[in-house]
């Protein structure tokens, strides 16, 4: 795909965006449409630590749970009045949430691979311990309570969208900004191989560092937005398992490490996943989403984007492996060491 | 005659024996030397003690007069010394571009970097031809001139090449010396390790043979090559090792370490 295609694809997406809730007006769709939007930035702000860096979280949803509660109370101890305003605290929450994962991200991440997906399922069920336990701070498990705007029900999800579409919008900038970096080039080198990353310079502690806080910070953005449409936070709504695991399988399902597969995923799978559960009896759906997860690590193991990848590369250098067969028979070489072999010294 | 590297009466080991005992070794700037050595004699491990992969236990390793004996592999590689490693050590899944980059990656300059870039392109012309495949998609050959591209991002006043002829066929071996005499002759400072102690010899301004980790022979490579006792020594492992093997009643700790290291060295 060439650059300018890309940029025009973007910007369709964008466009469509913002179009959105003046086409589909339908209070109903549009909550779907935030949830969907909620798990496009969430799946996006994952892939920074799990696609770059191949640090798989399942354990977002204890950043996306500390920035829903930290909106809560900020909103309640400057006495914040309901609509509009309290969108302006979002940064100061994304902040804060990224200084609470300085010190959990640095203890997580000593570990790697399946110790630290273990760990971060631990983390995040800590962190909803945390919120059920510290009742004079969130509550506990009564949970609390935002201003309520007033908003006609019409109109409600429309700020939320746009709040959210503004946040998504950094995110995948920002996961953007860090891909074309020496920050990106690091933690990719790290994804690939985290010994040979050192070797070879990459400061690895704090690039996994840096990437695990960046992805905490936004993901606190995303849950405050959450939480404030919801009106109300409390432990299970806040730090929901689920969350953690449909962004990451979101990521991996379009194709974690790219910077469209998160986006890709999440339009596929966030619409599909509300539309089961409101169709499909009880928690019958989540077995549906099991049976989907296995699927995509069976059949599409790195992803859309990615397969997609492949699929054009392995269609233009078939050209050339033809015409480099043709040497070989003028060579009068025909097995595949030789193949190889010359490949080696062709140049 | 000046040595940008200077290694003087170093100890240095694993666990509780000593791979390198007492070596003292200078490097020429502008000069290939290459080591060799039986199996087990330290070739590797002195490599490691330059990269500050290993610290050596007593003795010192300076380098442009500086004491580098204690410095993290990070330090060192600021200070010009780049190895290449004797495993495949490319980044499989990412372009070869992005690992060329990766060479630079110490640099703290972006203009710097795509300068360096263009350079090596220009030297390495493989990098721009495959710039964008992933290169674990190389042959092992170009893998390795790959790795010889991305050591020169950083323009080394010392290279460091760990048995580069490993695991490659013979022609692609000859490729892979012939790089390594065209780097020399463009006045790089190399320290080469070689099991393939000819082909490493023939193109060594300074051929050094080590055996149990002290130099026993120091000369011009030619001189080396020559030397009719070199034979015995370097067709693996040596006369005096196997009496040492063969003696040894039961693999104690220490005599694991001392006659066995071929995965340490």
């Amino acid at each position: 795909m060439t650059r300018r295609l890309r940029i025009a694809g973007w910007l369709l997406v964008l466009v469509a965006s913002l179009l959105f809730p003046l086409v589909f007006t339908n209070p109903a769709t549009l909550s779907i449409a935030l949830v969907t939007l909620m798990y496009v930035g969430l799946a996006s702000s994952w892939n920074i630590l799990g696609g770059f860096a191949g640090y798989i979280s399942l354990g977002i949803s204890a950043f996306f749970g500390f920035g829903g509660y930290a909106f809560a109370i900020t909103l309640h101890a400057f006495n914040v009045q309901a609509g509009y305003t309290p969108f302006a605290w979002l940064p100061l929450i994304g902040v804060l949430t990224a200084v609470v994962a300085i010190p959990l991200g640095w203890a997580a991440l000593r570990t790697r691979q399946a110790v630290f997906v273990t760990v971060t399922i631990a983390l995040m069920l800590v962190i909803q311990l945390s919120a059920e336990n510290l009742v004079s701070i969130t509550g506990g498990a009564t949970g609390y309570g935002f201003p309520i705007p007033n908003w006609s029900a019409a109109f409600y999800y429309k700020p939320f969208y746009y709040a959210m579409l503004t946040v998504v919008v950094v995110s995948i900038a920002v996961a953007y900004v860090v891909r074309r970096s020496g920050l990106g080039l690091g933690l990719l080198a790290i994804r690939d191989d985290e010994d040979k990353a050192e070797a070879i310079g990459v400061p690895t502690k704090s690039y996994k560092l840096a990437a695990f806080v960046i992805s905490a910070g936004l993901a606190g953005m995303i849950g405050a937005i959450f939480a404030y449409s919801v009106l109300y936070i409390y432990p299970q709504n806040a730090v929901d398992p689920l969350i953690s695991m449909g962004a990451a399988l979101m990521a991996f399902l379009g194709g974690a490490g790219t910077l469209a597969g998160p986006v890709l995923g999440a339009l596929i799978l966030a619409p599909a996943q509300t539309e089961l559960s409101y169709y499909v009896n009880g928690q019958l759906y989540l077995i549906l989403y099991g049976a989907l997860f296995l699927a995509i690590v069976r059949l599409l193991p790195r992803g859309i984007i990615p397969s997609i990848g492949d699929q054009l590369r392995s269609r233009s250098s078939r050209h050339v492996d033809l015409l480099e067969h043709d040497g070989h028979h003028v060579e009068g070489r025909v097995d595949a060491d030789d193949v190889k072999v010359m490949e080696g010294v062709r140049e | 005659m000046t040595a940008i590297l200077e290694i003087d009466n170093a100890f240095a080991g694993y666990g509780g024996g000593n791979i390198l005992r007492g070596l003292t070794l200078n490097v020429e700037a502008g000069k290939l030397t290459c080591l060799v050595g039986p199996n087990g004699a330290g070739k590797s491990t002195v490599l490691k003690v330059v990269s500050g992969l290993l610290h050596p236990r007593k003795g010192e390793v300076r380098f442009q007069g500086q004491s580098i004996g204690k410095m993290s592999p990070r330090a060192i590689l600021m200070q010009g010394i780049v190895q290449v490693p004797q495993d495949r050590s490319l980044f499989s899944t990412m372009t070869v571009r992005e690992n060329v980059l990766l060479g630079g990656f110490t640099l703290s300059h972006h203009a710097e970097k795509e300068q360096r870039l263009e350079e090596v392109m220009t030297r390495f012309p493989i990098v721009r031809e495959r710039a964008k495949d992933t290169a674990g998609s190389l042959s092992g050959g170009q893998q390795k001139l790959v790795e010889f591209a991305r050591a020169m991002m950083l323009d080394p006043k010392l290279l460091l090449v760990d048995e580069p002829s490993m695991g490659l066929e013979p022609r692609v071996r000859r490729l892979v010396f012939d790089t390594l005499q065209e780097l020399r002759a463009e006045g790089r400072t190399i320290l080469l390790v070689e099991q393939n102690a000819r082909s490493g010899l023939e193109i060594a301004d300074v051929g050094v043979v080590l055996e149990r980790g002290q130099v026993r022979l120091k000369g011009s490579g030619a001189d080396i090559l020559a030397d009719p006792s070199v034979g015995a020594i370097y067709m693996g492992t040596s006369g005096r090792l196997k009496t040492r093997v063969q003696d040894a009643p039961a693999p104690t700790g220490n005599d694991v370490i001392e006659s066995a290291p071929d995965g340490a060295s």
